[in-house]
């Protein structure tokens, strides 16, 4: 397996989503969720058959932690769509997989089996896991903050205010995992749990800025649009965090976690 | 009589702050930098346990005086977060290296220290006050461990740092070495006694490094010899030491006869890995409970 054939598996993967989502706006849902289901078992098989043939967790490289977030967004998107059945949320999760699909077939960065000793370790696959999962949720409650911004106005349900907080919630939990497995795992790779980093400062600067969110959520349960605005505030520097990092200067001069 | 009588609320929290800056740039023009090796043992265990006293004494009169009730409030913890959250994002944005001044050194400018010292008293106060909750619903159960488990690990991880020995031992094979030295180059005596029997590094078919393994002999204390391989991601324990693959001589490469292990003693370390423990229980208890609606009204 590899990444030639992964349009194939893109293109099957996101015509059962687009079906699945067809039919989540038809309101059919057993309809909905086996089309969409499908569509992340066939997106996961890709996933499965890389690690099988790459001989190690494809976790590696932008590319490879990209597939994983189109993999969980999905996912994200059903778990919404199962517990509070938004119309809309499957398409949105699976537009927001495709742009990542997409970005993954123009620059699919290629890496061959090798991985450096300090990558060699049981932390690394459960560590780079759980971030993307967390993405993943933390994604779809970006995608909650922007409806509600921009649709909702001033008008917005208890319904939605509970959704955006249970998948911060969720996020924050698998944010607090990543996080705290990475230092696990630097105790026993280097001796030193926390090094401040620049990826490890912009860690704790996006664990800080949910935690952040979630803290005004009970301090000022009617301001929803500020509490909106901290949420994309908080994904900006999940970004940065990710992926920006790689073009902070600052960034540049010290980080071992830049590639 | 009640101190500081009014409820205080967010805007107070943010003029609270940012008076607490103001006092860090005063504290950093009068000293400078934190110097974080003053408080090595025993002014960290002093430190501590003022730290304690404090949280506790403000926890007990927190109906008296308003100033306490407020720490241990979300009323409190979203400003503390805000200011510790601005000062991380400045050092997420400067370079930490001497030719960026005071804000290239964050982890020892005042301001810093002095906001991330609020927002653990305030994880404290709140932890103490879930405790009561336990008693009346395991829902609060999460909610503490995440609380004093960052508690535990802020205090201990910063408290501690100035007890961590961590230095670098340069062996060649064949020789025995019992020194390493830190950062700045003292050299210290480590009572142990390494020997190296072999380096080795491996590389996969493009040169990339793929393995690097040194065969030591290391004799502690009770004078026993311990055979053991050491690697990446594979360090070895004796006598309260961590030793970990660290180095090798670069210019030679895969003929390397040098290897360089980082020698770690943290006395702390056992605290900071119950307060992350406790951490990941709550977060893995929190996805059962979930974001409790009851406490947003």
């Amino acid at each position: 397996m590899s990444w030639d054939v992964f349009i194939w598996f893109a293109a099957a993967a996101v015509i059962l989503w687009a079906t699945g989502a067809a039919f989540a706006w038809a309101g059919k849902r057993s309809s909905a969720i086996i089309n969409y289901g499908l569509g992340i078992l066939v997106f996961f098989s890709f996933i499965l058959a890389m690690w099988i043939t790459l001989e190690r967790p494809p976790l590696r490289t932008m590319g490879e932690t990209r597939l994983w977030y189109s993999f969980f967004l999905a996912v994200a998107g059903m778990i919404v769509y199962c517990r509070w059945k938004y119309k809309w949320i499957l398409s949105f999760s699976a537009i927001m997989s495709l742009v990542f699909i997409i970005v993954n077939l123009l620059k699919p960065e290629i890496h061959s089996k090798n991985l450096m000793p300090a990558l060699q370790s049981p932390w690394f696959a459960p560590h780079v896991i759980v971030y993307m999962f967390s993405y993943g949720m933390l994604g779809a409650a970006t995608i909650m903050a922007l409806y509600i911004l921009i649709f909702r106005k001033g008008n917005t349900t208890e319904e939605d205010m509970a959704t955006t907080d249970n998948l911060v919630t969720t996020g924050l939990s698998f944010l607090t995992f990543g996080m705290l497995f990475g230092a696990l795992w630097a105790q026993v790779a280097w001796g030193t749990y926390w090094a401040w980093d620049p990826k490890e400062t912009w860690a704790a600067i996006t664990w800080l800025a949910y935690l952040l969110y979630l803290h005004f959520r009970i301090a000022r349960p009617k301001d929803r649009q500020t509490a909106m605005w901290i949420l994309l505030l908080a994904f900006v520097c999940l970004q940065i965090c990710w992926w920006g990092i790689n073009y902070l200067p600052s960034a540049h001069a010290t980080s071992i976690h830049v590639y | 009589m009640r101190l500081f009588k009014k409820p205080w609320s967010l805007a107070d929290g943010f003029i609270f702050g940012g008076g607490l800056i103001l006092i860090g740039f005063l504290l950093q023009f009068i000293f400078g930098p934190v110097d974080w090796k003053l408080i090595a043992s025993p002014v960290n265990l002093i430190l501590l346990a003022a730290l304690l006293v404090l949280v506790t004494v403000a926890y007990v009169m927190r109906d008296k005086v308003g100033l306490f009730g407020w720490l241990g409030s979300s009323e409190a913890a979203v400003p503390a977060v805000s200011c510790a959250l601005f000062l991380t994002i400045i050092m997420g944005l400067i370079a930490q290296i001497p030719e960026c001044g005071w804000l290239g050194n964050m982890v020892s400018f005042w301001p810093f220290v002095l906001c991330y010292i609020w927002m653990t008293v305030v994880v404290g106060m709140i932890a103490l006050g879930g405790i009561r909750h336990i008693t009346r619903s395991w829902k609060a159960i999460p909610y503490v461990l995440i609380h004093l488990g960052f508690f535990v690990t802020l205090v201990c991880a910063t408290l501690g740092n100035a007890d961590k020995r961590d230095l670098e031992m340069t062996l060649h094979e064949g020789e025995t070495v019992s020194t390493a030295s830190n950062g700045d180059g003292t050299s210290y005596e480590t009572g142990l006694s390494v020997r190296l029997d072999d380096f080795t590094m491996e590389t996969y078919p493009n040169g990339m490094p793929k393995r690097f393994a040194s065969d030591v002999v290391v004799k502690g204390k009770d004078g026993r010899e311990i055979t053991a391989v050491i690697e990446v991601n594979k360090p070895l324990k004796v006598d309260g030491w961590k030793m970990y693959q660290y180095g090798y001589d670069e210019e030679a490469g895969t003929e390397s006869q040098v290897s360089i292990l980082e020698i770690v003693k943290n006395p702390w370390l056992p605290l900071v890995y119950l307060g992350i423990f406790m951490m990941l229980a709550g977060a893995l208890l929190m996805l059962v409970t979930g974001f409790k609606r009851e406490e947003v009204k």
